[in-house]
């Protein structure tokens, strides 16, 4: 006869259903094979199938306005990627509200671009801030990322993350209106906070 | 390191990204597949014909792996049911059951009423079902709280609960709303009837291994 206690002690640990996990190979299979509404935005992240938070005002006015500043600033090397998919991992394909990436010849029609593709990545977060910090921000860091911005429009300000390592940034600053920040992979770039928010 | 043409105010350094200022922070929500979409996986085998996965709520759960005693224990009631049964009824075993829009759940065991086609067209459905039996070890939690309250809520008649750890079987049927309201714990020494089969008398020692 087992005891109560040493019963407890050898319990097995209790089964919880974990959700299916899909590949970025199975994800674009099943894009392909009409299995997600048209009106669907979505993204996979770490293997999940995410619904994107529906565009705000005043997301979509920083989005372009950012866009159109990169774009006039930003030499013929480059390319400005708003809302568009990115190769994270073979489980992460997300959609980054702008990516600033090398400039290919097909635009990266045969092919997503790839972390190495990014020269910097922006989220802008108003309902989605803590979102994108706890779930997004490490996967990013965790595919080599060089540097993400996040801009935090309830504060009207850009925090800043580089030097990413073993899944996390190390270097972290915030930077207010007046400011002005220099992307690590683009140092001879000046972007003003000013440049960016409404 | 590098000479600005123009000096450039410096950004503030701060150590840690500053607090949320917003209220409300709206969590991303998984996409919630339909029993259209999850079938249409199946289609074009991102989901292979051996998966153990289930479609709970929109969510595609891996089911757990299945252990000896779990095995031994559905190749039993598989038996037991099998001689037991009459006239045209099914036996079903760990294979999907339609509870619609966004439950495809696989229970371990069904005991199905007769259908002309003989379930070719179609995965039964609610009504088709008799007697609904999971075997539960690791998943006793999930089964009785998950699992119990989606087969009371599409009104399934009959359902058992092999409680592997306990050496009892929890049976459960009158359906109301989330729940069953008549449930009976039957160990061994005692015997059972299946609603669907009354002329049946099952000793719960041939029940449990």
């Amino acid at each position: 006869m087992i005891s109560t206690s040493a019963a407890a002690a050898a319990a097995p640990p209790m089964y919880v259903p974990l959700q299916r996990r899909f590949s970025v190979d199975e994800y674009e299979q099943m894009i392909a094979a009409g299995v997600f509404g048209p009106d669907e935005r979505l993204e996979l992240l770490d293997g999940a199938i995410i619904l994107m938070s529906p565009l705000g005002r005043s997301h979509a006015s920083c989005v372009d306005k950012a866009v159109i500043w990169f774009v006039q600033h930003m030499g013929q090397a480059y390319t400005v990627r708003g809302q568009g998919p990115l190769h994270l991992s073979d489980r992460s394909h997300p959609q980054p509200d702008i990516l600033l990436l090398r400039r290919k010849v097909d635009y990266y029609a045969h092919a997503l671009p790839d972390p190495a593709d990014v020269l910097l990545l922006i989220e802008v977060a108003d309902l989605t801030l803590d979102t994108d910090r706890r779930i997004k921000l490490p996967l990013y860091a965790e595919a080599g990322i060089a540097e993400v911005w996040i801009v935090n429009l309830a504060a009207d300000q850009v925090e800043v993350y580089n030097a990413p390592v073993a899944g996390a940034y190390n270097a972290t600053l915030s930077a207010g209106r007046g400011d002005s920040m220099q992307p690590t992979l683009l140092p001879d770039l000046a972007v003003g906070v000013d440049d960016i928010l409404v | 390191m590098t000479t600005v043409a123009e000096p450039t105010p410096a950004p503030a350094p701060v150590a840690e990204p500053p607090a949320p200022a917003v209220p409300v922070q709206v969590p991303r929500t998984h996409h919630r597949f339909t029993a259209a979409e999850y079938n249409r996986l199946g289609e074009v085998r991102i989901i292979g014909e051996d998966d153990r996965v289930e479609l709970i709520d929109g969510e595609i759960l891996d089911m757990c792996a299945i252990g000896y005693r779990h095995a031994a224990q559905v190749t039993e009631l598989t038996t037991l049911l099998v001689r037991n049964s009459v006239g045209e009824m099914r036996v079903s075993v760990q294979n999907p059951l339609n509870l619609g829009e966004r439950y495809q759940p696989q229970p371990d065991l069904m005991l199905l009423r007769e259908r002309t086609d003989r379930y070719k067209a179609a995965l039964p459905t609610a009504e088709d079902v008799l007697l609904l039996i999971e075997v539960a070890d690791s998943s006793l939690d999930y089964d009785q709280h998950t699992k119990l309250p989606m087969y009371a809520r599409a009104g399934i008649a009959e359902v058992w609960i092999v409680n592997l750890d306990a050496d009892q079987v929890e049976i459960h049927t009158q359906p109301q709303e989330a729940a069953y309201t008549t449930t009976r714990v039957a160990r061994r020494g005692e015997t059972v009837q299946i609603g669907a089969l009354p002329a049946v008398t099952l000793p719960v020692a041939t029940i449990l291994l």
